[in-house]
């Protein structure tokens, strides 16, 4: 079930799309220069070069934009929780964490209590931790 | 480019859906042990559906809504038993919620292909455009259901069962019973008022049929219920921390409406008060296992219940209290 958590991202489908924007950077960077040409030209043709400009501009937009996106999901791709069990004592102030394991459910009969002996250790509380809000070890 | 992007998350959601069958068919044959292979019932299952009632005459839809649920619900069940012999009434419940989860994602990735291969088939760029800004949510929605499918198959309590979960913890150490249908009662004492609460049995996935409980536990204690209060998840808005708790007024119960409308129906009839308790989440984590945040709101659940009671009753009053939600992975 260890593959379950992460669907494989498809890589020639990721390489494709940074193709295109690399290609559509290449024709922004074009219009731009382009469009500066036209400006400064001795005889300046300014609503084409503001056409060229725009085009550059807003190329270079949807570029930034597509390559955020794809960077962003597959930073997204599920990182699979931990999940653990709240082991507690009804007679005294024991309390375990442990690893989830198949068939615990809350209020499930754990047993005899380590501490005090008596029968009468139960799950409080199954939970999953998210491993990205774990705090960074460098940062704190 | 958009299409290039569409494509890539079809690809994606097919590779999900792939997982979940896999997940699903794997677990049936641990847990079910069927002497032959579930995958061709299995398949049939996936493409299974419902026709919803007329609705131009809608006179008595609630209760023709309520049978279809029902019956869908019993042949669900019943095809689970049957490519699952070996298992438990618990597991089947379980295993009926994972295969549910298959079918949703199978659904999700037959609708976006089907718009997809549209576009493309008409050229229509707003089909296209659509899709595409529609397409994050629905990859969201895609990865929380596998979640949810990984919750079901192991048993694990998801967010969605912050309601049973606080009703569970009324009815520790106190006699159960069984009422209606796959809903347990249980009697006990808070703040001098009797309570009466109530969630869906478990620990196997399950939601039971609150309406029907509290339908009858109103009639066996007739004029005697001041106050239902309902406890839920519910869906928060973004920028809202999730296990936030907030209160509200009517019938916090979720689904096709069936339920709410017999609650409030009742309700309205004996002249009671109901209440709605609701604990905040996304709808991501209400279907994928429980997090901390929405686990420790269960204990300020309590104390707001203990607040509402002694504001809103006497003492000696009876109250019931609803653990209204998914119950897979609590007991009670």
């Amino acid at each position: 079930m260890g593959q379950l958590s992460k669907p494989r991202q498809s890589a020639t489908g990721s390489a494709l799309i940074y193709l295109v924007a690399i290609f559509l950077f290449m024709v922004a960077i074009l219009s731009i220069n382009v469009g500066l040409n036209m400006y400064f030209a001795p005889n300046p043709d300014l609503t084409s070069s503001l056409v060229y400009l725009s085009v550059g501009v807003v190329s270079i937009g949807l570029v930034g934009m597509t390559v955020l996106r794809v960077r962003r999901g597959s930073s997204m791709a599920g990182i699979p929780p931990k999940v653990l069990s709240v082991v507690r004592c009804a007679q005294c102030s024991f309390k375990q964490i442990k690893s989830f394991a198949m068939g615990d459910y809350v209020f499930k009969a754990e047993g005899r209590c380590s501490q005090c002996g008596n029968e009468s250790l139960f799950i409080n509380g199954i939970y999953a931790e998210d491993l990205r809000k774990r705090p960074n070890m460098l940062t704190g | 480019m958009y299409l290039l992007e569409i494509d890539r998350g079809v690809k994606r959601l097919d590779i999900i859906r792939g997982q979940a069958k896999d997940l699903s068919l794997k677990t049936i044959k641990d847990v079910g042990k069927p002497s032959f292979d579930p995958g061709a019932q299995f398949n049939v299952l996936m493409e299974q559906f419902l026709i919803t009632p007329v609705d131009m005459d809608p006179a008595g839809i609630v209760g023709k809504f309520d049978h279809l649920l029902d019956v869908r619900d019993q042949k669900f069940k019943d095809d689970v038993r049957k490519i699952a012999p070996s298992a438990d009434d618990a597991q089947v419940n379980n295993l009926e919620n994972l295969v549910e989860a298959s079918w949703a994602l199978n659904t999700i990735y037959r609708i976006v292909r089907h718009f997809y291969l549209l576009g493309k088939k008409t050229s229509s760029f707003f089909i296209i455009i659509q899709l595409q800004s529609l397409l994050p949510l629905i990859m969201q929605e895609a990865e929380a259901y596998l979640g949810a499918a990984k919750a079901f198959a192991e048993g694990q309590p998801i967010g969605d069962g912050i309601g049973p979960l606080v009703a569970s913890r009324l009815m520790k150490d106190h006699d159960k019973r069984k009422v209606q249908k796959d809903v347990v009662v249980a009697e006990t004492t808070l703040e001098d008022r009797h309570i009466i609460a109530l969630k869906a049995e478990g620990p196997g996935g399950n939601v039971g049929k609150p309406g029907d409980a509290i339908k009858s536990l109103i009639e066996e204690n007739p004029g005697k219920v001041s106050m239902v209060v309902m406890v839920d998840a519910a869906v928060k808005f973004e920028g809202e921390n999730s296990g936030e708790i907030s209160e509200g007024y009517g019938a916090a119960i979720g689904g096709i409406g069936t339920e709410r409308f017999k609650i409030e129906e009742t309700a309205t009839n004996n002249r009671i008060p109901v209440y709605a308790v609701i604990v905040k989440e996304s709808i991501q984590e209400a279907i994928t296992p429980m997090k901390k945040e929405i686990l420790e709101a269960g204990e300020k659940v309590i104390e707001r219940i203990k607040r509402l009671v002694i504001e809103r009753t006497k003492p000696g009053d009876t109250i019931i209290v609803a653990g209204i939600g998914n119950t897979i992975g609590i007991g009670q």
